[in-house]
């Protein structure tokens, strides 16, 4: 048997987004179930029936139309998932499950309406990075703790920002580990006895790189989200979304957030070299959680 | 009228979830990081929140191993009056006390000299 493989090549999948009507669409779908199930398998149990149901459900309806990201009633019984675990724990689920539940509901509205434009669906992911960016800016703007840089400060302090400088630079391991003793023995003190901890700068200059990087997160978020949304098919605007998710990923490996983010991006890519990073995004931020190296 | 509805449905309930997070944030102390406002990473996570319990004989944290735990973490969500007397209640019944604080705090970070200390964002004091 001989294996093609020319399969494995970018070209044949540059070739193949070239030549297949709708192949983006179809890849976004494929990319947001990817993301789903992980997330879906991932996620702890909240009502034991829920997911049982819903697999049994999954596999049947497989079993009588194989095409399941073509049927929006598959879609509906994820969102009714979704909906579910989001009443049950509203205040208790992270952002992006708010993210899901639009990101279906758009994808059902597309495919029961029959329009033959992808047009909705693209204003709809549209609308949704454009709300998603800017109101992240605006929380941020709003808060006096990420402003002054304080939270900036302490996330770097404590290894949970930038932490792959880990691997470059031997000192900010040691300093961070350093703090993060003096983080633990503080917390178990009785707050009331008013005591405080000396942390060290894991870096000469901190503070003014904590409070302008702080700034930069504020700036580029808020630029990418209105850009994309004014500009969707414009090749700057997606390399400053793609610039945007490699700063997010640096800063914290959030990478079910950022699956998510690459899953829209793909919908609106403007050219086939654009939608194979995208892809490539995908896939690794999907390994990552599926393997817990990244965040959920 | 019907595509209208079609374009505009969807936008109008994701802003209204972020507008009801917004107001959620400034009148009731729920997190930034809760409820589909998009505010992750622009305060301090509710994770790090302490709720400590301090009674005529004793003061303690609520941890991990503790049955209050749920309880615990939900509050610390949103850690407003009403929540944290409604966390006293069910923390005096469970200790059977008859009074009882509860006090909120989280880390706080002076940037100037890098010290970290805590500060208190909510007390409860309960007597039956």
């Amino acid at each position: 048997m001989q294996i093609n493989s020319n399969i494995l090549s970018i070209g044949y999948f540059l070739n193949y987004l070239k030549d297949t009507p709708g192949s983006t669409y179809k890849l976004f779908l494929h990319g947001l179930l990817l993301i789903i199930l992980v997330y879906l398998f991932k996620q702890s149990v909240v009502i034991f029936w829920l997911k049982p149901t819903l697999l049994i459900i999954g596999f049947s309806l497989w079993l009588l139309k194989r095409n399941l990201a073509a049927n929006p009633l598959f879609w509906g019984i994820l969102l009714l998932y979704f909906f579910i675990t989001l009443g049950h724990n509203y205040y208790l689920v992270a952002n992006h499950h708010f993210v899901v539940c639009y990101v279906l509901t758009a994808v059902i509205l597309h495919q029961i309406t029959n329009l033959k434009s992808e047009s909705y669906l693209h204003f709809h992911v549209r609308f949704l990075l454009l709300t998603i960016l800017v109101l992240g800016a605006l929380q941020k703007l709003l808060s006096p703790a990420y402003v002054s840089g304080a939270f900036f400060q302490l996330e770097m302090d404590m290894n949970y920002f930038l932490q792959p400088l880990d691997l470059i630079l031997p000192e900010w391991q040691e300093t961070t580990t350093g703090n993060k003793d003096l983080y633990k023995t503080l917390m178990k003190t009785n707050p009331n006895e008013y005591l405080d901890a000396q942390l060290k700068y894991p870096l000469p200059h901190s503070t003014l790189l904590a409070t302008s990087l702080g700034w930069i997160a504020i700036i580029m978020e808020a630029m990418a989200g209105i850009i994309i949304f004014r500009k969707p098919h414009h090749l700057w605007s997606h390399l400053l979304f793609l610039g945007m998710i490699g700063g997010i990923f640096l800063f914290r490996m959030e990478t079910g957030f950022l699956a998510m983010l690459a899953t829209m991006g793909l919908l609106l890519s403007p050219s086939q070299k654009i939608s194979f990073i995208y892809l490539s995004l995908i896939l690794i931020f999907s390994v990552f959680m599926a393997t817990e190296l990244g965040l959920r | 009228m019907k595509v209208l509805l079609l374009k505009y449905t969807l936008p109008a309930i994701i802003i209204a979830v972020a507008a009801f997070q917004f107001y959620q944030h400034h009148y009731h102390q729920l997190s930034r990081w809760k409820g589909g406002g998009f505010g992750m990473y622009s305060e301090v996570h509710p994770d790090r929140r302490q709720i400590w319990v301090i009674t005529r004989d004793s003061s303690f944290q609520i941890n991990n191993k503790s049955k209050l735990y749920a309880a615990a973490y939900r509050l610390k969500i949103k850690p407003n009056k009403k929540n944290t007397m409604a966390f006293a209640l069910k923390t005096a019944d469970q200790l059977n006390i008859e009074s009882i604080t509860i006090q909120i705090w989280e880390p706080f970070l002076d940037i100037s000299t890098n010290r970290l200390s805590r500060i208190q964002i909510q007390e409860v004091k309960y007597a039956n």
